[in-house]
């Protein structure tokens, strides 16, 4: 997935300047960034949910500009799971496999496949206000990846759960690219978390974002913050051994 | 809780002991109460050439059609104002016909239905609802159409549905509540609407409320009586029809 030269103002505000990213098939780029500072303009953009002012957006080749959401195959992910609410964990999970009018036996067979992978067999018939936080989230993932896409964009998937939760969740992502190798972009503000999520790692602030080679630039870059996130450990540490 | 219920359901039902005694007992009993019971109104209402016979199907008509008709359009207009970046201004504009009078509403369209040749006639009177039952609709999906809804037809969409499978798998089912109430309302507003179909009707559009004005004016207290109960009933039949599905949905 390639962006080139990015551009986006929402009247006086520009949001997007000039912003360049690239992901490799399979892998996930991290994307650090305070709220505000345009990363889910970003992702929207990426998912055909919100078009650019300016620059182009590639995926395996493709020009996706002009390329309706809904037919670019790559799913939005929100801080909010957004669970169909009249609709079963079942039912939620097959929704992009009805649509797109698969044989029952196949649409079966796939979303029995996620809920166990999902850890969720035994909830199928349960409707979204049963499940806690993270099972619903866990069923947001299995209603992205039932439709096999090419892409997961990822706003802070984790952000409204606990540290237990985001922990257990963070660990359960990472399970699931192993297992499915998609291409994904994960936004987050929370510096460990983009760390550990990501293959490769980038810093948005104000529009603009820096796509660093490897964890040592990014270490080594003043403004990703990095540094002092470091500085604090090293000294809590360095306090409880003294 | 239960109190207010049964209050409410009374307020609701008072005004109908009084109009069924006033369409059977008032014709041979006045002044003396409750006097004898007689269907005579009853009988001359449906037989004669009192005009209920007509004006009946044309209100259910008149009323069915407008609020289906604005209910879809409302439903399907405030999705695109909902994403248009001026969403405020859309919606404002939409009280439009509710910060004129209804009689002044009604003299401004008559000027323009007459220009075309449509004065008095169904359709002038069903374009003249719509001018009212439209923006309604508006204001009331605007508040259907938060941010909560708009992520979940973005959220469709990126799971590859198409804007059709998205209206009717997410957005009608979502939107049910809203639907429901709007549909209601519309359809009660036109039902008992009579400034605005009587100045564009020009008295040949005879609904049901304007029949029963006519009794009123002509001081027959029976006749209107009857007309009134007859009034009365498609509201509240609408109202038991949708009870279940006013019930929220719980997003």
């Amino acid at each position: 997935m390639i962006a080139k030269g990015l551009y986006k103002s929402f009247g006086p505000a520009r949001v997007l300047h000039n912003l360049s990213l690239s992901v490799e098939p399979g892998k996930t780029l991290s994307v650090a960034g305070r709220s505000g500072c345009g990363k889910t303009t970003l992702l929207r953009i990426l998912a055909g949910l919100e078009s650019a002012d300016a620059g182009t957006v590639m995926f395996d080749g493709a020009d996706l500009g002009g390329v309706a959401p809904e037919h670019r195959n790559m799913v939005y992910l929100n801080q909010e799971p957004l669970l169909f609410p009249y609709m079963s964990v079942w039912d939620n999970i097959a929704f992009g496999l009805k649509i797109r009018r698969l044989p029952a036996s196949e649409i079966a067979a796939r979303v029995e496949e996620l809920l166990q992978r999902l850890g969720l067999s035994e909830l199928g018939k349960r409707m979204p206000e049963q499940l806690s936080g993270g099972q619903r989230q866990r069923v947001a993932f299995g209603r992205a990846l039932a439709i096999r896409p090419s892409a997961l964009l990822l706003d802070e998937p984790f952000g409204s759960l606990d540290p237990d939760t985001r922990s257990e969740m963070q660990a359960f992502f990472l399970e699931l690219k192993s297992h499915f190798h998609f291409t994904s972009v994960f936004v987050t503000h929370d510096l460990k978390e983009a760390i550990r999520m990501g293959d490769s790692l980038a810093r948005m602030e104000n529009g603009s974002l820096r796509q660093y080679h490897n964890l040592r630039e990014m270490v080594s870059d003043e403004n990703s913050g990095l540094k002092n996130e470091i500085a604090f450990w090293r000294k809590l540490i360095s306090d409880h051994e003294s | 809780m239960k109190f207010f219920r049964v209050f409410l359901i009374g307020l609701l039902v008072l005004p109908l002991p009084a109009l069924v005694w006033l369409s059977f007992w008032f014709p041979s009993s006045f002044p003396s109460f409750p006097g004898e019971p007689e269907v005579l109104s009853w009988i001359s209402m449906f037989s004669s050439d009192r005009g209920l016979l007509s004006s009946l199907p044309l209100s259910l008509a008149l009323s069915s059609l407008s609020a289906a008709f604005c209910s879809v359009l409302g439903f399907a207009v405030s999705r695109f104002i909902a994403i248009h970046p001026r969403r405020r201004t859309l919606v404002v504009a939409a009280y439009f016909p509710y910060l004129l009078s209804p009689v002044i509403f009604a003299f401004l369209l008559r000027f323009w239905f007459s220009l075309c040749g449509l004065s008095g006639t169904f359709m002038a009177v069903f374009i003249a609802q719509i001018c009212i039952l439209f923006p309604y609709n508006i204001i009331v999906f605007d508040a259907f159409w938060n941010d909560r809804s708009i992520a979940m037809d973005r959220q469709a969409a990126s799971l590859g549905a198409t804007l059709g499978q998205r209206i009717r798998y997410v957005l009608i089912p979502m939107a049910k509540p809203w639907l429901a109430l709007a549909l209601f309302q519309s359809f009660l507003i036109s039902w008992f609407e009579y400034g605005l179909s009587a100045t564009i009707g020009l008295g040949k559009v005879k609904t049901l409320t304007i029949l029963t004005y006519g009794f009123i004016q002509e001081a027959n207290p029976a006749f209107a009586a009857v007309s009134a109960l007859i009034l009365t009933l498609p509201p509240l039949l609408v109202l038991a029809l949708n009870r279940s599905l006013l019930r929220p949905v719980v997003l």
